[in-house]
C-alpha cells in the first residue's frame, strides 16, 4: 500500500471510529455447501454479528467478478464470496470457475486501488457451521480496519 | 497509483469491461490440465487483457462524459501516455466504438460511437 492509499485508509479508520461504523458485508452462498454451513451455524445457534446479508446462488460458478464489484460500488463495505471445497461442487466444476474468476477480480480490485481484504474468497461445506460464523466475525473485524466503503457516495 | 486507480468512476469502468466480450472469451477458457507453463502465460495473457479492457472502459467513459476529444485531451485527463493510447484507440476504432468527427490542431477529434 502506498501512502496516499495509506493515508485514506487511516482517514477511514478515524472517521469509522468517530461515526460508530457498522460494516455492511454481502456474502454470495452456494445452495449445497456454504448456504447450507449457515443454516447449520443457525440451527447450531452459533453467533455471528447480524451485519452480513446472504445472498444464495445455485453455485459459486454463478458469481460473475461484476456482481461483486457492483456491490462495491452501490455501498457493500466488504463482499464474501462462498462455495463447497473444491472437488465438492454439486455441479463438478463451478467451484473452480468461481475461483478462476475471483482470481480476475482480484487483479482488477489491484489495479483499481481498492484494498483486497474487502473481497474474500472461503470454501464452507454444510458441515462447518462454526467456519461460516468465524469468517463472518473476522470479515467484520478486517472491514472495521479499513474502515467504510469508499465508493459509497460516488 | 495506476491512472485507473485515480479514475473516478473506476468501479464502472471495471463493471463494463467484466460484461466484454473479449474479456469474457479469455475468462471462459478452459486451463485445466495443462503445462505450468502454459497456466502462466495464460495467466499473463489474461491479466493483460483484462487491464487493456480497463483502461479502454475508461477512455469510453470518458468521451461520452465530456464529448468528443483529441488524443492530447483524452492523455491529459486519463494520465494514459501517448503510446498506449494510440494502441487503445485504434482497437476502440476498429470494434466500431469510436470514431473521427474532426480535426483540431492537427489532431483527430475522437467521438464515442
Amino acid at each position: 500500500m502506498n501512502e496516499a492509499e495509506s493515508a485514506t485508509s487511516t482517514e477511514n479508520a478515524e472517521k469509522a471510529l468517530g461515526a460508530g461504523f457498522d460494516p455492511r458485508i454481502l456474502v454470495f452462498t452456494c445452495n449445497w455447501c456454504s448456504y447450507a454451513g449457515a443454516d447449520l451455524a443457525g440451527t447450531s445457534r452459533l453467533q455471528y454479528p447480524p451485519n452480513a446479508r446472504i445472498i444464495r446462488t445455485m453455485c459459486s460458478g454463478r458469481i460473475e467478478p461484476t456482481f461483486v464489484l457492483e456491490a462495491l460500488r452501490d455501498g457493500a463495505d466488504g463482499v464474501i464470496v462462498t462455495g463447497c471445497h473444491p472437488g465438492d461442487c454439486h455441479y463438478v466444476k463451478g467451484n473452480f470457475r468461481a475461483e478462476k474468476r475471483f482470481n480476475f477480480l482480484k487483479t482488477a480490485l489491484k489495479q483499481l486501488g481498492v484494498e483486497e481484504d474487502r473481497v474474500r474468497l472461503a470454501w464452507i461445506s454444510a458441515g462447518e457451521g462454526e467456519k461460516f460464523s468465524l469468517l463472518i466475525k473476522d470479515m467484520i473485524d478486517k472491514v472495521r480496519e479499513l474502515g467504510p466503503n469508499p465508493f459509497k457516495s460516488t | 497509483m495506476s491512472e485507473l486507480a485515480k479514475y473516478p468512476r473506476k468501479l464502472d469502468a471495471a463493471v463494463e469491461a467484466f460484461k466484454s466480450e473479449r474479456l469474457r472469451w479469455i475468462m471462459g477458457l478452459s486451463v485445466m490440465g495443462a503445462k505450468a507453463s502454459e497456466t502462466e502465460r495464460y495467466n499473463q495473457i489474461a491479466q493483460d487483457i483484462l487491464i487493456d479492457e480497463m483502461r479502454r472502459e475508461m477512455l469510453l467513459f470518458e468521451l461520452r462524459k465530456r464529448g468528443p476529444l483529441t488524443m492530447k485531451e483524452l492523455s491529459e485527463s486519463t494520465g494514459l501516455d501517448r503510446k498506449q493510447l494510440l494502441d487503445h484507440m485504434l482497437a476502440l476504432r476498429k470494434r466500431g466504438a469510436v470514431t473521427e468527427v474532426g480535426e483540431k490542431e492537427n489532431e483527430y477529434v475522437y467521438k464515442a460511437v
